[in-house]
């Protein structure tokens, strides 16, 4: 019994022993205080070191980033900010030069690995009264055929707060809709906008889908547009006969016309009536290049 | 016999837990009397620079030199206050030419040539940092040649040294 005692006894002491001594250099191994550190990630033959985290931005606080394509071979990435709200008054700045065009990403052409250009780095700010963050993704760019995209190249294309009108005379803007010949008017609030040619005429009606007052302003491409200008200068979307408009004032309708400019009406007298359907945004493009003569081709949601 | 079977259990238990404390043993006395190569105090902040990783300057392009030997440079703020600093870097070289051919890679971020760095002290700036009280930050260096050039440079044949500069 007492040598039973006398081996638990100094078992205990050793291995208490130990475990003070683990303990004591585990502590000194440890005091290196804080550390303040990025991120880095490496995924799909991409290297890339952040400052800070690399898929969310701080609004207010500039980040920077570093990306090597590790591939051997050349390739095209897209940096996309999301989301991107258009009643949200922000900025964003890269590498200090504000980005106008939030809507499309920021594209980069990088060489294979080990060539020059196998390496980027940029710094991103958004500037925002308000404190949050907005999800920052770096991908290969795939260059999808769609109405957007041919859309948004266009030469007769002005934009606006992420928006894209058509102006002009005549631009490459008809399209194939319902066998008849449409018009684009452009990108509007994330879908995009087509007129039909004259329907027809009628008195005003609530429930129809006329263009609006500020859709036919943004067609004539000037900035600060008054009504008077629209006899001034002129616009794809001003045709021989005078059209309902969307907008009314004091029980009157707005009407555009090439010898009235824009006007207003009674109701229950006849206009020419032009329809405004949408389409989706993401519509892939058949084939056409938008004239009267080859009109785009897309592939309709229901086909 | 049974109580001498017990017993030899009981020592072959107790060496075996001898040998572990001993073990312990040597690995605190190590581990609390190692000294850190290239330590530097000043005014409250640590330096540690490790470039044992570092054996050569050869031509790459930038992504392929942020793969290269790193060389880290760690600051602990042991300081009450905030500490503003810049890390120096001073070449020796019988060659001062090469210079205009040496690339910089910063903490994963930036590449910069050393002409593009700010001069100090017949050194060049490789960054200016703010730490807080009680943090650290580690540092990383790496460098390497533009393309430009096909020869390589070995540890030996240029001198590398740093300064911090509150």
């Amino acid at each position: 019994m007492k040598g039973k005692k006398s081996y638990a006894f100094f078992l205990l002491i050793i291995l208490g022993a130990s475990v003070l001594l683990l303990s004591l250099s585990y502590a000194k191994e440890s005091m290196k205080g804080k550390e303040n550190k990025g991120e880095s990630i490496e995924k799909a033959d991409l290297r890339i070191v952040c400052s800070s985290t690399c898929t969310k931005v701080k609004t207010n606080e500039e980040t920077t980033f570093a990306i090597t394509n590790l591939m051997t071979e050349a390739r095209t990435l897209a940096l996309w900010i999301s989301p991107i709200n258009q009643e949200e008054e922000i900025k964003v700045f890269l590498n200090g030069n504000e980005q106008l065009n939030l809507q499309n990403p920021i594209l980069w052409e990088f060489s294979s690995f080990g060539e020059v250009n196998d390496f980027k780095n940029f710094t991103i700010l958004i500037k925002s009264e308000k404190k949050t963050e907005y999800n920052i993704k770096i991908e290969d760019y795939e260059e999808k055929n769609t109405l957007l995209n041919a859309i948004k190249i266009d030469d007769n294309i002005y934009q606006e707060k992420g928006n894209y009108y058509y102006y002009g005379e005549n631009p490459s803007n008809y399209i194939l809709y319902n066998d008849s010949l449409y018009q684009i008017i452009g990108i509007i609030e994330e879908d995009i906008k087509l007129i039909s040619p004259v329907l027809g005429l009628g008195t005003y009606k609530e429930e129809n889908n006329y263009a609006t007052l500020k859709d036919y302003q943004k067609s004539f491409g000037k900035e600060d547009f008054v009504i008077e200008d629209a006899l001034s200068y002129k616009s794809w979307m001003t045709g021989e006969k005078g059209f309902w408009l969307k907008d009314q004032e004091n029980n009157l309708a707005y009407y555009a016309s090439k010898y009235d400019g824009i006007e207003k009406s009674v109701k229950y007298v006849d206009l020419y009536i032009r329809e405004v359907v949408s389409i989706k945004k993401d519509t892939l493009l058949l084939k056409g290049e938008g004239t009267i003569e080859n009109p785009y081709e897309v592939v309709y949601e229901s086909e | 016999m049974k109580a001498s079977n017990i017993l030899k259990k009981q020592i072959i238990i107790e060496i075996i837990a001898l040998f572990f404390l001993i073990g312990c043993l040597l690995y605190s006395y190590l581990a609390i009397t190692k000294k850190e190569q290239n330590v530097k105090e000043k005014n409250g902040i640590v330096m540690v620079l490790d470039d044992t990783a570092f054996k050569k300057i050869e031509p790459l392009s930038d992504g392929k030199g942020f793969q290269t030997d790193k060389i880290t440079y760690t600051i602990t703020n042991n300081s009450k206050e905030i500490k503003e600093y810049n890390i120096i870097v001073k070449f020796k070289t019988s060659d001062d030419t090469l210079l205009n051919h040496i690339k910089v890679g910063i903490d994963g971020l930036y590449a910069y040539s050393l002409n593009d760095l700010e001069k100090k002290e017949n050194g060049y700036i490789l960054t200016t940092n703010r730490l807080e009280q009680g943090f650290t930050k580690v540092h990383v260096f790496q460098y390497w040649l533009d393309n430009s050039q096909n020869k390589e440079i070995s540890k030996e044949e240029i001198e590398l040294s740093y300064e911090l500069e509150e």
